[in-house]
């Protein structure tokens, strides 16, 4: 069984990335479970046609820990993909950080990370904001972690926000950093070039790099993923190649994040 | 956190025995009559508060006759894993509704716990909101447990708050009256030294006004600012609160706490005597509780006179016990001070001035090894509570020395009689124990 985690800023395409990598793997035969870490809790909405499914906090709250059941919160979702959402409190109380902690702890009890799943897909929160949310780059989950990032400023700021992360939960002798995915939002020729370069000088590599596509926006308004929704489009098969990638795993390496200045410089060249 | 809050306060140490800003802003809520307080925290913070202020006061059966205990209109919002992931607010104005109808007559106090401070509910809006919709005013207090500090900031915490938002200036001093501020409330000797302040007092024509806050009726609050003077308990901590009275309501305050021994109880009255301009001659009252004392130890008979003595203490204030040794005519071989790394103030006011050597100790293996070679026939220690000095050594005559010294002159003789008590053989004619009520 492989476990990975995506991380990224918030709204840079996570769950968009992660469901169709999620797909990808599925239709090629593996047993695939994708939990969502968000209290958003819309990571797997694509892969359920728009619907969004109960969240292991919501019955938790609902029934109390020993009511919360593998029925309730383990669904299937396109192409045979597990799906789990792990939900929060609302906006602006509670704590969401304890909220994914707990429900990690609720899968354990529940004995639903089997050594029958191929593939585990964590698609987290837009970034590492407390210890709850870093739970999934510790050891005995996710080995292997991806970074989301565009090319704008703010964007690979969270980036390198989370190769932080990672640095401090890496091991010395072995990483856990697998890639860098770009996806594009600037529609700039230099785009992709600035992403590559934000991964060399972490030490890690461009894993792949999605153009900007009305495929996605188009995709998303009728509720699909893009490999259900064109799975000839060439989108899709760039999500085939990714999924290979990620299933033969890239090196993984210990990350070495930007100092501020760095950053700024990096970008500005570019820009 | 405001800096005079944390201005007498022990620094914090690592490693240090102090309880939380929760546990020290309770200590002095519970003393708060006709109440009604509310925790916003887990069931085990409210236990572990409510049991530290009831243990402090009932250990080793050392309750006195007047003792009351905390106040038992007090409830928890016994916070679950639910509440931390979704916030506590809905479960707090339910609990809250419920105080309110519980306690029709009395305000209600809602304490938060740290908890509460880091999931980040907003206790003080949902005061707020259940005042206005009930028109019943539900009073917050911002104590933040461990974030904001340690026991001793929570107490001034408390007391600042009840300055701030429950006192408000009189319209006429009485010139007869003081208050007494921030007694140790958590001790059970509050009462008896209560009783010998108010003897002292009384040599003076002075009478109590407020005990600010010990056993204090809520709605007797209103009260606290006509007193002329208001007299520290303790000379470091309470000071900051004197200073805020002061502040708020130019009230003066005496720099001194409540006093031990004789030339602390000299020193004390003087000050409150010039603070009000007071015509009293202290000296010829302070020879009268003098030749009382004496005539009191002697018709008792003196066990201590030539015994050889050696005290063992941490490093707090051992003026008053030197001098009660001095005057009982006991044989001091030696002084060893334990170093506990955060008791920090000055442990004796002239060391210099004994005959005997004072050793600093970092080991208490040092310490007894030491002891033993001196041969002593009493060994005085540190409250066993406070100190990891063990009270219990096969083949030495210990004693404990209270770490709040006894108040005044009677405090002091009271210590002689229950230390006489354990030097006398059993069985001895016409010997009882003695306690020296401080009645006028």
């Amino acid at each position: 069984m492989k476990q990975i985690a995506v991380y990224g800023k918030g709204g840079i395409g996570k769950s968009t990335i992660t469901t169709n990598i999620s797909v990808c793997l599925a239709s090629s035969g593996y047993k695939v479970l994708q939990i969502g870490c968000d209290p958003k809790h819309d990571s797997t909405q694509m892969l359920h046609h728009g619907q969004l499914q109960p969240t292991v906090l919501d019955k938790l709250r609902e029934n109390g820990p020993a009511g919360v059941s593998r029925e309730d919160i383990l669904k299937t979702g396109y192409a045979g993909v597990l799906t789990i959402e792990a939900g929060g409190p609302e906006p602006g109380i509670g704590c969401a950080g304890r909220g994914i902690i707990s429900m990690f702890e609720i899968l354990e009890k529940l004995a639903i990370i089997t050594k029958d799943i191929d593939m585990i897909l964590y698609d987290v929160l837009g970034d590492v904001v407390c210890g709850g949310f870093a739970v999934p780059i510790r050891k005995n989950y996710a080995q292997e972690i991806y970074i989301v990032t565009s090319g704008e400023f703010m964007s690979l700021y969270a980036a390198n926000n989370i190769c932080k992360c990672i640095a401090r939960f890496s091991s010395r002798d072995k990483g856990t950093l697998a890639g860098i995915i770009g996806n594009g939002r600037l529609n700039k020729s230099w785009e992709k070039e600035l992403i590559s370069e934000f991964a060399a000088k972490v030490g890690s590599e461009l894993v792949a790099f999605f153009p900007r596509d009305e495929i996605f926006y188009e995709a998303e308004v009728n509720q699909r993923t893009v490999m259900e929704y064109r799975a000839e489009h060439a989108i899709s098969g760039m999500f085939q190649t990714l999924s290979r990638t990620v299933f033969d795993s890239p090196p993984l390496v210990s990350p070495i994040p930007f100092e501020p200045k760095e950053l700024e410089q990096l970008v500005r060249r570019h820009g | 956190m405001d800096e005079t809050k944390t201005k007498y306060c022990l620094p914090r140490v690592k490693g240090s025995q102090l309880s939380c800003t929760l546990v020290g802003s309770l200590g002095v809520l519970l003393n708060l009559h006709h109440t009604a307080v509310l925790l916003h925290g887990t069931a085990g913070c409210a236990h572990y508060g409510l049991k530290f202020c009831q243990q402090m006061l009932m250990r080793e059966g050392e309750i006195f006759p007047g003792f009351s205990p905390p106040s038992l209109n007090f409830r928890t919002t016994a916070l679950t894993e639910n509440e931390l992931i979704f916030g506590g607010e809905d479960r707090l104005s339910t609990k809250i509704e419920e105080m309110l109808a519980a306690f029709p007559d009395f305000p209600l106090l809602v304490i938060p716990s740290c908890i509460v401070e880091v999931i980040g509910d907003d206790v003080k809006g949902v005061c707020e909101r259940l005042s206005r919709q009930t028109g019943r005013t539900v009073n917050y207090f911002n104590m933040g447990g461990f974030l904001k500090g340690d026991h001793y900031q929570g107490v001034n915490s408390a007391y600042f708050d009840l300055i701030d938002r429950f006192l408000k200036p009189s319209v006429k001093i009485e010139p007869k009256k003081v208050n007494l501020v921030t007694e140790r409330s958590l001790m059970p000797s509050a009462d008896i030294d209560f009783l010998e302040v108010r003897r002292l007092l009384g040599l003076l024509g002075l009478v109590v006004n407020t005990r600010f806050v010990r056993n204090l009726p809520f709605e007797d609050l209103q009260n606290v600012t006509r007193a002329a003077l208001n007299l520290p308990a303790v000379c470091n901590q309470s000071i900051a609160v004197c200073e805020r009275l002061h502040q708020k309501f130019q009230m003066p305050f005496v720099h001194e706490g409540f006093p031990s021994g004789f030339e602390d109880t000299r020193n004390w009255l003087s000050a409150i005597a010039q603070a009000l301009a007071l015509k009293a001659d202290i000296d010829a009252l302070m020879e009268t509780e003098q030749a009382f004392f004496y005539s009191e130890i002697n018709r008792l008979g003196n066990p201590f006179n030539g015994l050889k003595i050696v005290v063992n203490s941490i490093p707090v204030h051992l003026g008053w016990l030197i001098e009660f040794l001095e005057m009982i005519g006991a044989d001091l071989m030696e002084v060893n001070i334990l170093d506990t790394g955060y008791f920090q103030q000055d442990f004796m006011d002239s060391p210099e001035a004994l005959s005997c050597p004072v050793n600093a100790r970092m080991r208490f293996e040092d310490m007894m090894a030491n002891n033993r070679l001196k041969n002593a026939e009493l060994y005085l220690q540190c409250s066993v509570h406070y100190s990891p000095i063990p009270n219990h050594q096969p083949g030495l005559l210990i004693k404990e020395i209270p770490v709040v010294p006894p108040v005044g002159p009677r405090g002091i003789l009271n210590l002689f009689a229950n230390w006489s008590q354990w030097m006398r053989p059993t069985g001895v004619e016409g010997w009882r124990h003695e306690r020296f009520e401080s009645i006028e």
